[in-house]
């Protein structure tokens, strides 16, 4: 009814809310994810 | 002429161009092919490539490349009268950006998603890839130094809108950590993040801040803002993306829309007169001539080459289907000259007579953002009944959170290029990040006061902006055009735009070399001659590479 079309009309506009603030920079964070975890491993197996 | 007249026009001639002219460029002469697996499926890995939402890829690709710049070239070219400038950004966008801006996804999603630099090097020459690379190097360090004087002159002019412009920055921050902690949704986040912001911008007028205009270490109020602004953008860069250029990013593209729908919605209501003359006859002194400045003064809006980069850094990587980028590319370009439309609207229609039009337009460079923001402002308070100054405080805003994002994003790319020399040639402290960080702000610091003294001059690249802007625009035209030219397509529906802008941007180069050499200011005569090389470096390269590859098409084919 009423509210399930509110709240499928909520769901879709924070699908394309989340696709907007994350899109752009999903390379950008798994590139320094990255770096940290490549980091990481080089201290743990200079010890 | 009523501005209503010159809104529906410009739209109108934009929406043809995309429906007709789109359509054909990109069935006929880029063939796109809806069955093509393009590289977001082929090399898909959730992260770099991930099949996107054509209206999300658009929103994103359109945000990225809008920012002052659309509004800035057309703000100061109006000098010469409103018909040149109209005419260059509706035909521009169609016959030039357009095609660009799609082309560069095209060439590049056939080619692995890779950029238009690597391209470059693939298919026209390493020379030509050097010189890719030198460019960009300059657009960036052009486009920072430039924004800095623009975003310290706006703080100037405009005190109510320092409270906002740095509390956006708080927003962002808190923002940043909300979503990365998952406290809570994003949906409410925005619209907490957006009420804050605009709530800021109400109290600006209440609040206005201005710095002393001696500080202690002798800098200019200028000056001062020039430098904390490049302190603001180290840090940003430095700083976790998700600290604060994605929240930044994201507010400032939903502002984006915003002011773009308040703009055109006030001149709709308002519908003033445009009070600006169609051509100026009556230029002031020590304007330079039309051709070929208007071309290089409105880059983006009708045609720039950073927006290449975009298209073919990540634009291509996340394409989902070949015919989407249609609308992510062209119909991108015509969001772009949208924006640029709304400048030129408000700097000609948001004057009550042509002196008062007059009494801001009195120098070439005058004008500009500042003329941008009053006019506006006018037909904001006009349309929608904003109080002046609030109305002031929020265009304001909304150029420099442009420019703001543009030039820490800048920065951040150009310590990459920074780093990636330093891996090239060897020189270890360059690689680190803030080694590298300090030599582009410092790089950049340089231009900002070099081209004139207490940053004022900081105006005079603009044309040279341009040039720059638009030989990366041609560079990667070039590669679109071979490419062609291998598939035995027509080639002159990308190699007139190109042979124009090397032709216009080259004229305009020299012209500027001859002002800088007059006046005897020998820091931009360098980087002019510069530009210059690069240039005819290019102009060369383009001969050698389509000629060649023409010849090596003919002998493809037997004689009868």
């Amino acid at each position: 009814m009423k509210l399930d079309a509110i709240k499928a009309w909520f769901r879709q506009a924070s699908f394309y809310a989340e696709e907007a603030y994350n899109a752009p920079y999903r390379s950008a964070i798994a590139r320094a994810q990255r770096e940290q975890d490549d980091l990481f491993m080089l201290l743990v197996f200079s010890e | 002429m009523n501005a209503v007249f010159l809104m529906l026009m410009g739209l109108g001639a934009m929406a043809l161009g995309y429906f007709v002219y789109s359509k054909f460029i990109c069935e006929k002469i880029f063939q796109v092919d809806p069955n093509f697996r393009t590289p977001a499926h082929e090399l898909q890995d959730g992260v770099d490539y991930v099949p996107t939402n054509k209206y999300i890829l658009w929103g994103h690709h359109f945000t990225s490349v809008a920012g002052a710049a659309p509004i800035l070239g057309p703000a100061i070219a109006v000098i010469w009268g409103w018909v040149p400038a109209f005419l260059w950004v509706v035909f521009g966008t169609i016959f030039f950006a357009g095609v660009h801006d799609a082309g560069a996804i095209w060439a590049s999603s056939r080619n692995k998603a890779r950029s238009i630099g690597a391209l470059t090097g693939d298919i026209v020459g390493n020379r030509a890839r050097s010189i890719f690379m030198i460019v960009i190097f300059l657009v960036l360090l052009m486009v920072n130094a430039v924004f800095a004087v623009v975003i310290a002159n706006q703080l100037i002019n405009f005190p109510s809108a320092t409270l906002p412009v740095w509390g956006a920055i708080v927003v962002a921050l808190i923002i940043g950590q909300l979503i990365y902690r998952k406290v809570i949704g994003l949906l409410m986040v925005t619209i907490l993040g957006v009420t804050a912001l605009y709530g800021m911008i109400y109290l600006g007028p209440m609040l206005p801040f201005s710095l002393p205009s001696e500080t202690i270490l002798g800098l200019s109020d200028r000056q001062s803002w020039i430098v904390l602004l490049f302190v603001y953008a180290a840090i940003a860069s430095l700083l976790p993306v998700w600290a604060l250029l994605q929240p930044r990013d994201y507010i400032n593209g939903i502002q984006l829309f915003i002011g773009l729908g308040l703009l055109y919605g006030a001149v709709l209501i308002a519908s003033p007169d445009v009070v600006a003359p169609a051509f100026n006859t009556d230029v002031p002194e020590g304007t330079p001539s039309l051709i070929p400045l208007l071309f290089v003064t409105i880059a983006c809006g009708a045609i720039s080459g950073f927006h290449g980069l975009v298209a073919s850094g990540t634009t291509s990587k996340q394409l989902d289907k070949e015919p989407d980028l249609r609308f992510v590319g062209y119909f991108g370009a015509v969001g772009e000259g949208a924006l640029a439309l709304a400048a030129i609207i408000a700097v000609s229609a948001g004057f009550a007579t042509l002196s008062d039009w007059q009494a801001i337009y009195h120098n070439f460079g005058e004008g500009g953002v500042a003329a941008f923001t009053r006019g506006g402002a006018n037909i904001l308070e006009q349309g929608l009944g904003l109080d002046t100054v609030m109305a002031q405080t929020l265009l304001t805003v909304m150029v420099v959170l442009f420019a703001g994002t543009t030039m820490d994003t800048g920065l951040r790319l150009q310590r990459y290029i920074f780093q990636e020399w330093g891996s090239i040639y060897r020189i270890g402290w360059m690689q680190k990040t803030l080694p590298a960080t300090l030599l582009a702000v410092g790089c950049c610091l340089l231009l900002a006061f070099g081209a004139g003294g207490d940053g004022a001059g900081g105006m005079l690249i603009w044309p040279l902006f341009g040039t720059t802007n638009q030989l990366l625009a041609g560079l990667t035209l070039l590669v679109i055009t071979v490419m062609l030219v291998k598939l035995g397509r027509p080639m002159w529906y990308t190699l007139a735009p190109l042979l124009f802008l090397l032709c216009m941007t080259t004229l305009g180069l020299l012209i500027q070399l001859k002002s800088f050499y007059d006046k005897g200011d020998w820091f931009l005569f360098t980087l002019d001659l510069v530009i210059l090389a690069a240039a005819i470096l290019v102009i060369l390269e383009a001969s050698s590479a389509l000629t060649k590859q023409i010849k090596a098409n003919k002998a493809v084919v037997p004689e009868p």
